[in-house]
């Protein structure tokens, strides 16, 4: 990748660029929290309301999917939610780099989240309660592989949850990429540049539908993509933590709260 | 963004996204799993081969229980529609048709190109058809019953 991208616009010597842009993105997020609730009043107005209206969405979220009792998780998913829709943003700005494109920075996110909903789950059933959970509505005799069967399912969920983000924008990079490098938009528009009345017209012509490509087609879709991985991540959070805090046992009296 | 009262839509995306990498990883980390603790033991091949069974089973559970939660689901929402329509007398509501018309469109489609694209044999789809919907039935009536 770093053969044919751009390297980013500013570099923090001995420190990854990944990380570099990760404490971008927290300056910026910290910085709108600032603004926002810097002059807090009762009939919200500007970055105040703004703020409020992406966290009630988060919380109406977790009210569909957890209920009532999935308010507290609110800090840690809205936390998650919206680094990586930042991150996934950032990558689209030229001269940034996203950090989510990072398998290191979305393997972090996800062991956040391995961690969180098995700690939430032993907290709320015991240690006991929560491993008996994962032997499931079984006999007797499939109690242990079904165990074996569900440790694996666990594990892999982080992995899942590192490689989807991570593909998935990584894929997109090196789409935006090979768009600029292998179909050539330098060589055009050198070509255009160039003098002669046919590198103006073929390179020129050509510079400029591929311009329009990528800016009226992949752009919009790595945008549609950024938003639809930071909800994906953060409707599995949601899941999981939704698993741990209900139990298997609980899925029958599901029906008794609606 | 959420339209309330409609959980399992969003609970339905998120299973959905879960699916074909599951099956896979679940796979790789039964079999890895066995891999290592076969290095750390010394029972060569032995582990690695029960990992990657167990690997194998926990991604089909994984799959078994998401396409569950999909197709339940798919068919509450038909009965209770079926029935809110038909408990209001008169003719049922166009969206309800379109939406129903869409769902068997899609599925007919989704088989026409099984079998066009050679992965799938007439027979076992005439087999899977004969049994799927009679698990599907009693289980989405169950469900229906339960959510009203």
């Amino acid at each position: 990748m770093e053969i044919i991208e751009h390297p980013p616009i500013f570099r923090l010597p001995g420190i990854p660029d990944h990380v570099t842009y990760t404490w971008l993105v927290l300056v910026i997020l910290s910085a709108v929290a600032f603004v926002a609730s810097r002059n807090l009043q009762l009939v919200p107005r500007g970055a105040q309301n703004l703020l409020e209206v992406v966290l009630e969405q988060f919380q109406g979220l977790i009210d569909d999917v957890i209920g009532h009792e999935g308010r507290p998780y609110l800090p840690l998913i809205a936390t998650l939610g919206l680094f990586i829709l930042v991150a996934n943003l950032l990558s689209l700005v030229p001269g940034m780099v996203g950090p989510t494109a990072n398998l290191n920075t979305t393997a972090a996110c996800a062991l956040v989240v391995f961690f969180a909903y098995h700690y939430i789950g032993v907290r709320k059933h015991g240690p006991i309660t929560y491993l008996k959970h994962f032997m499931g509505p079984v006999p007797w005799w499939l109690k242990g592989p079904m165990f074996v069967i569900e440790l694996i399912s666990h594990l892999a969920r982080p992995l899942s949850l590192t490689l989807r983000l991570f593909g998935n924008m990584l894929g997109g990079h090196i789409l935006l990429a090979m768009m600029f490098f292998l179909m050539g938009l330098d060589g055009l528009l050198g070509w255009a540049l160039h003098g002669g009345a046919a590198g103006a017209i073929v390179g020129g012509v050509g510079g400029a539908v591929m311009a329009a490509f990528i800016v009226g087609f992949i752009y919009p879709l790595k945008i549609l993509v950024s938003f639809l991985q930071a909800f994906i991540f953060v409707m599995l959070t949601m899941l999981y933590i939704s698993g741990a805090v209900e139990g298997h046992e609980a899925e029958g009296h599901e029906a008794e709260h609606h | 963004m959420a339209p309330t009262g409609d959980q399992s839509a969003w609970k339905a995306l998120g299973e959905l996204s879960t699916i074909g990498l599951t099956l896979v990883l679940a796979t790789v980390i039964g079999l890895a799993g066995g891999y290592f603790l076969d290095h750390w033991l010394g029972t060569k091949p032995w582990l690695m081969l029960i990992g990657l069974g167990f690997g194998i089973a926990a991604g089909f559970v994984n799959l078994f229980r998401s396409v569950k939660l999909l197709a339940v689901g798919n068919f509450r929402w038909l009965v209770v529609r079926a029935s809110a329509a038909t408990a209001a007398g008169i003719a049922p509501p166009a969206a309800w048709l379109l939406g129903a018309a869409l769902r068997f469109l899609a599925c007919a489609a989704a088989c026409a190109a099984l079998l066009a694209a050679g992965w799938g044999h007439p027979l076992g789809l005439v087999a899977g058809f004969t049994v799927l919907p009679c698990a599907l039935v009693a289980r989405g009536l169950a469900a229906a019953r339960e959510g009203d």
